[in-house]
């Protein structure tokens, strides 16, 4: 553990150190720093190692990551189930398939299952309108999702 | 340099990659293999129109639009059009529309003929990782005139005389922020590329940035050029990865071919751009919050006065300009004030790039000259409604627009009619509500969504909301007087009087314009218990 | 600076043309309600409570809205009250400020607007949510269920204080105040220099020990001079019934301008010490209390009765107490401080406002956190706003998080030769280094300008009074002590002292050496002057009457004077 812990800060300096020399763009090496950890968020020891060597004070650090909706200050699932609650997509039936969702995965917005396998979020308009509505695993992109089709969508995420 | 007898341009937008794209570029490189014409035949990839359903494949010449949605399609396609010449038109771009008397246009037609694609110029027509692409469709043609045989005054007159109003949504003349900026004595000073498109509905920058990069960085020189800036930033959502991708590898090729950097074409004059992400946050698409937001701080709006051209990032004058905005440029460059003028209506010049999707039959990214009616939009470029229903509302410019109900349908897409209804364009997305829609709970998921994403910085956004969303609630369930509907509006108004930003103004007109156009509908959702959605909680049918 | 003309209220008002509308208004005698806004503060913007209405009708803040020619503003307009209350509304329905249960009722900013605008029912729901409260902090609590969100906390900790502590955290109608990240008070980074209290509005943070003891409104206030460090800053004690409820950092003082640091805001208030109540003569190796006329009488025999006699001053006491003592013991008088006389002599002396407008800062084996917080704030000010921050000194030194280098004292030669040519730079050291390092820091003189460190309040003061050399053996030592209690080099050095007066705030290890103990006052129930490290005369008010017996060191030294 102590040298999982020593590779993770080292990594994280080296992350720092890559954009110390481009004018240290935060919110950037932030998305970098988060996407390294296995649980997708930025733990205390994270936000600790950033603040010491951007010289920016942990609080602000923290307020700062606090918030934006797409970083995590709590450990997350391998998979984020992302949905779209835009009001475009509210009027096709958002809710039904979050409440779908929820159901299936046992867990509220904001949760993850007990695996660890899914996190369920609510997710600001990705701009596939067309589409409503509209559900974000990962990268991936579902649009026109009924609960009928969930079973389906989230097969490939689930644990083998 | 090889000639290929056939063009093949695949759009490999996000959009369609998720339908399948690189499957379908796969499946067509093997037919085509198989037939053996890849020495006839080129594989392009490049970003959608925004045709909603399947891939897009455009064949030239002749620009025959396909829309695949089945890899087994590909063999008979590649043998007949590619091979034999014949298009395939079942697999041909196809819209549900309603039975016309005379005979139906060609596709592409269709699609063009209502439009003037001059910001979409280059998208679904060039690879935009190439940037030899762009430059053989007159890319950095602007630019070069621009630094050779240009002053920045000149440049900056030209736009002012092109009468370009920003795109972003609250419509102020570019020219005179550029030259606010470059009037200001301190330096250095900066050029902000807004492209935090949050505004549910509204994709338009999306397809430019992902379609014609290029585009953007020239645009951001040459107003560096004019405004005396160094620097420029592009802050692109968190959510655009292929966005930000596409960008960071179209400045790369541009700094390789001397179009960005030091010394640009041997002028002297050097500039360089960064692409910057967000993390999600609606209102970092205000411009102030943005710069605190690119500053790696919360993205919270800043008081203005000092407005960002004179006080912006890291406090030095800025200017900031949305995508649409800056695509405007390099034409008016290349063509002068003039010709410019000559698109649109008086007080509102150019095209305006909307997204059109609802209620509508055909969505997608559309591009007009102002002066276009709504209705026009939406029963010419969008067919109709459908299912023969009828139309209720337009909200114009996404959550933080406007309301436009059926009667005010003719109003031409300009600042000055819409003005004169008290709407605005915001951001140019189209959504059509049909009859069935239910405007309480429309208007409840609006406040839901600016709830969620207040900053919470000042009292009236941050508590007035979301006590206009319990108000609103109320409503739904029937469980409120209907003269405290006045209290709401007396709320909504001081909420759009007092906020800091846009957000808060905004969450309160989508308040008073519901209750301007539809209070009959609140007033029978709290009498009788009626919703036309049925989805109102105090519904008492029986 | 150049003046415009506009009107407030019809009426035409001349600002200066920098000025915001809300410090205009306040020139000219108008008075436009605030809550986030704060005269020692940056203008946030951020309640709406300032709104004036425009000649085109619109609604801006006046704390941020620049005064420009031909501006008209009304101040309470029927929109504009009616805006003011709608924003009232909204915040008394926001959390709980059910005002009755809470112990600023009275002094609350938010109440009185209340009061002001004629807010008497909740318009909307009242709050639902809760919201963490945290009492794990010796001296403040935090009830976020009483903030409003103004940041003036936020703002002083960071731009004030330099301690950026407190932030918010979350957004929108989560968010939260909360120290760094979201940890409890207590095991935060807090300074425990209390400026987040002195400036929040409502009862949201909070001296614990004031709780309940009654309304500002009631209290006296009284403005004195901190002696606990040689800044010595300006304060005002608020008393009830000759207590001390509360202290501020007075806000008109030019040396510390509102801000203090746990010595001056809390331990004079959480002074568990025993008080020396009255005079105590030793007789026979037993202690007795004695009246004033014995022990004055018993001093002045004492002093009579020697031609060997000294003096020691702590110097925490009055330039006019020194002045008499000097006088007392024949001018052969020392100082209870570490100080070298040739560290006094580096030249040219800073002052403390140099802090904040140094190009550079050298921090010379010195950590200004343990004693003199309000100069580590601006030394945290300073390094904030880009000032180059070079610390010699331990590896765990309380600003090395602030620190542009860092280097061990082994170093020193090599840092200072790296401040030859950094003009504008300023050197803070302590006055009790050794000559090598006085020697050393030598070199950088006619470059950079020099601050010693002094520990306590009059330091300075008994520094020009001569108080520098040493004390030749005596008979009968007289000690000045205020409130030390010793130390066992002290002890030791007294141990053939025939005779030993202490005079002294507290009961010590010095005190139980004496042979007569003489009660003095405590610096809060003292009049006088002291010089603070810059070489300002700063005048001390009592704040409370004397404890008991005990009488200010001038008074006694003028009744023992008197028998000479």
């Amino acid at each position: 553990m102590k040298c999982e812990e020593t590779l993770y800060s080292k990594e994280i300096l080296g992350l720092i150190e890559k954009y110390k020399a481009t004018g240290e763009p935060l919110l950037t090496l932030l998305h970098e720093i988060q996407d390294l950890h296995p649980d997708n968020h930025l733990p205390a020891t994270a936000l600790k190692l950033i603040s010491k060597e951007l010289k920016m004070p942990v609080s602000t650090l923290y307020s700062t990551v606090s918030f934006y909706s797409m970083f995590s200050l709590k450990p997350r699932g391998r998979h984020i189930v992302r949905v779209c609650s835009s009001p475009p997509c509210k009027l096709d039936g958002t809710d039904v398939v979050l409440e779908a969702l929820e159901k299936r995965l046992g867990i509220g917005v904001g949760e993850t299952t007990p695996d660890r396998n899914f996190t369920l979020e609510e997710q600001s308009c990705l701009g596939v309108c067309s589409l409503s509505p509209v559900v974000m695993i990962d990268e991936d992109v579902f649009g026109n999702v009924t609960p009928q089709r969930l079973p389906v969508i989230l097969e490939s995420y689930e644990e083998d | 340099m090889k000639i290929y007898r056939l063009h093949v341009l695949i759009s490999t937008d996000s959009r369609s990659i998720l339908r399948g794209a690189l499957e379908i570029e796969a499946k067509l490189k093997e037919e085509i293999k198989k037939q053996g014409l890849e020495n006839e035949v080129q594989i392009l990839r490049t970003g959608g129109w925004g045709v909603e359903e399947g891939v897009q494949v455009t064949v030239y010449p002749g620009g025959l639009i396909y829309i695949l949605k089945d890899e087994d399609d590909i063999p008979f396609l590649v043998t007949e059009h590619f091979l034999k010449g014949r298009p395939v038109k079942k697999l041909l771009f196809e819209i549900e529309a309603p039975p016309r008397v005379e005979a139906p246009p060609t596709v592409e037609e269709e699609i063009l003929r209502k439009q003037t694609r001059l910001v979409l110029r280059n998208v679904g027509l060039i690879n935009p990782d190439d940037i030899k692409e762009y430059i053989a469709q007159d890319g950095y043609q602007a630019l070069a005139k621009a630094l050779t045989s240009m002053k920045p005054g000149e440049i900056i007159q030209v736009v002012k005389d092109a009468e370009l109003w920003g795109r972003g949504g609250a419509g102020f003349p570019t020219g005179f922020k550029w030259e606010l900026t470059a009037k200001s004595p301190n330096t250095p000073k900066y050029i902000i590329c807004n492209a935090d498109e949050g505004e549910p509905g509204t994709f338009k920058d999306r397809v430019i940035m992902e379609g014609d990069p290029h585009s953007i960085i020239e645009a951001m020189t040459i107003s560096g050029f004019a405004t005396g800036a160094t620097k420029g930033y592009i802050y692109v959502r968190g959510e655009y990865d292929l966005s930000i991708l596409r960008l960071n590898r179209a400045i790369e090729q541009a700094r390789e071919y001397g179009l960005l950097g030091e010394n640009i074409l041997g002028s002297g004059f050097s500039f360089d751009i960064e692409v910057r992400n967000g993390a999600g946050s609606y209102v970092c698409g205000e411009e102030t919050a943005l710069i605190e937001s690119l500053e790696g701080k919360r993205g919270e709006p800043r008081f203005k006065p000092p407005y960002p051209s004179t006080v912006g990032l890291w406090g030095k004058p800025t200017v900031v300009n949305n995508v649409e905005t800056l695509a405007n440029i390099l034409l008016i460059v290349l063509k002068g004030a003039d010709w410019y003028k000559n698109l649109g209506v008086e007080d509102s010049r150019g095209t305006k790039v909307a997204t059109l999707f609802g209620d509508v039959n055909v969505k997608g990214v559309i591009e007009v000259p102002f002066g276009y009616s709504l209705r026009d939009l939406v029963y010419e470029i969008g067919h109709g409604v459908p299912g023969g229903k009828s139309l209720k509302m337009v909200q114009l410019g996404g959550s933080s627009g406007s309301f436009i109900p059926a009667d005010h349908l003719d109003t031409p897409i300009d600042w000055k009619s819409l003005r004169q209804i008290g709407a605005g364009q915001g951001s140019g997305a189209i959504l059509v509500l049909d009859e069935t829609r239910c405007v309480v709970d429309f208007l409840k998921n609006l406040l839901k969504f600016f709830n969620h994403e207040s900053c919470g910085k000042c009292v009236p956004c941050r508590v007035g909301i979301a006590k206009a969303l319990d108000l609103v609630d109320r409503v739904s369930e029937g469980n409120i007087a209907v003269e405290e509907l006045e209290f709401m509006q007396n709320l909504a108004q001081v909420i759009r009087g007092t906020s800091l930003c846009g957000l808060g103004q905004a969450a309160a007109n989508q308040i008073l314009e519901a209750l301007k156009y539809f209070k009959p509908e609140f007033i029978s959702h709290i009498e009788t218990g009626y919703c036309p959605a049925q989805k109102c909680g105090g519904f008492k049918h029986v | 600076m150049s003046k415009v003309t506009f009107k407030i209220n019809g009426q035409e008002i001349e600002a200066d043309a920098d000025l915001t509308v809300l410090k205009a208004a306040k020139q000219a005698g108008v008075d436009i309600p605030t809550l986030c806004d704060h005269p020692s503060l940056t203008p946030l913007g951020a309640c709406r409570i300032c709104v004036v209405e425009t000649k085109n009708g619109a609604l801006q803040t006046a704390c941020t809205l620049p005064v420009t020619p031909g501006l008209e503003v009304e101040t309470e307009s029927p929109k504009v009250v009616e805006a003011r209350k709608f924003i009232l509304n909204l915040l008394f329905s926001e959390r709980n400020h059910y005002c009755m249960y809470c112990e600023v009722s009275g002094d609350c900013e938010l109440q009185n607007l209340g009061y002001r605008y004629g807010i008497d029912h909740f318009a909307f729901s009242p709050y639902m949510k809760k919201f963490p409260t945290d009492f794990t902090h010796k001296y403040i609590m935090l009830e976020n269920n009483r903030c409003v969100l103004c940041r003036r906390c936020v703002r002083a900790c960071s731009d004030l204080g330099g301690h950026y502590v407190l932030g918010i955290v979350n957004r929108g109608s989560d968010s939260l105040l909360s120290p760094d990240m979201e940890s409890p008070l207590k095991s935060s980074s807090c300074v425990s220099c209390g400026i987040c209290v002195q400036v929040c509005p409502t009862g949201a943070l909070a001296d614990k020990l004031g709780v309940y003891l009654g309304k500002t409104k009631e209290m006296e206030q009284i403005r004195t001079v901190c002696v606990n460090c040689g800044v010595g800053c300006g304060l005002v004690a608020f008393t009830k019934s000759d207590h001390v409820i509360k202290i501020w950092g007075d806000w008109e003082s030019p040396v510390n301008r509102g801000i203090l640091c746990e010595q001056g805001r809390y331990s004079p208030l959480h002074d568990k010490r025993k008080r020396v109540t009255h005079p105590i003569i030793r007789k026979d190796g037993k202690r007795e209390v004695v009246s004033w006329d014995e022990a004055i009488a018993t001093a002045t025999t004492q002093l009579k009765s020697t031609k060997s006699k000294g003096g020691l001053v702590y110097p925490k006491v009055t330039n006019e107490a020194i002045t008499y003592f000097q006088k007392l013991v024949d001018g052969n008088t020392a100082i209870l401080e570490n100080v070298t006389p040739e560290a006094l002599k580096l030249k040219e002396k800073a002052t403390l406002g140099d802090i904040l407008s140094a190009k550079a800062i050298l921090l010379y084996k010195v950590d200004p956190s343990e004693n003199h917080g309000v100069i580590s704030s601006w030394i945290k000010r300073a390094a904030n706003s880009g000032t180059e921050l070079t610390i010699v000194g331990d590896e765990n030194h309380s600003l090395s998080f602030f620190a542009t280098s860092h280097y061990s004292p082994e170093d020193k030669e090599k840092v200072v030769e790296s401040f030859i040519g950094k003009e504008g730079s300023i050197v803070i050291y302590d006055p009790g280094i050794c000559l090598k390092s006085v020697n050393l820091l030598s070199k950088l003189q006619g470059i950079a300008r020099f601050l010693p460190l002094f520990k306590a309040g009059n330091s300075m003061g008994a520094v020009n009074l001569g108080l520098n050399g040493k004390l030749n053996d005596s008979e009968v030592v007289y000690i000045l002590a205020s409130e030390y209690g010793g130390d066992s080099d002290l002890l030791a050095s007294l141990k053939d002292v025939k005779f030993l007066i202490v005079q002294a705030n507290y009961l010590s290890p010095l005190t139980e050496r004496a042979d007569l103990i003489l009660p003095s006052t405590t610096w809060i129930e003292t009049n006088g002057t002291i010089t603070n490290m810059e070489g300002k005369i700063l005048k001390l008010t009592p704040v409370v009457k004397p404890t008991a017996e005990a009488k200010t060191d001038e008074e006694i030294l003028k009744l023992i004077s008197k028998g000479l």
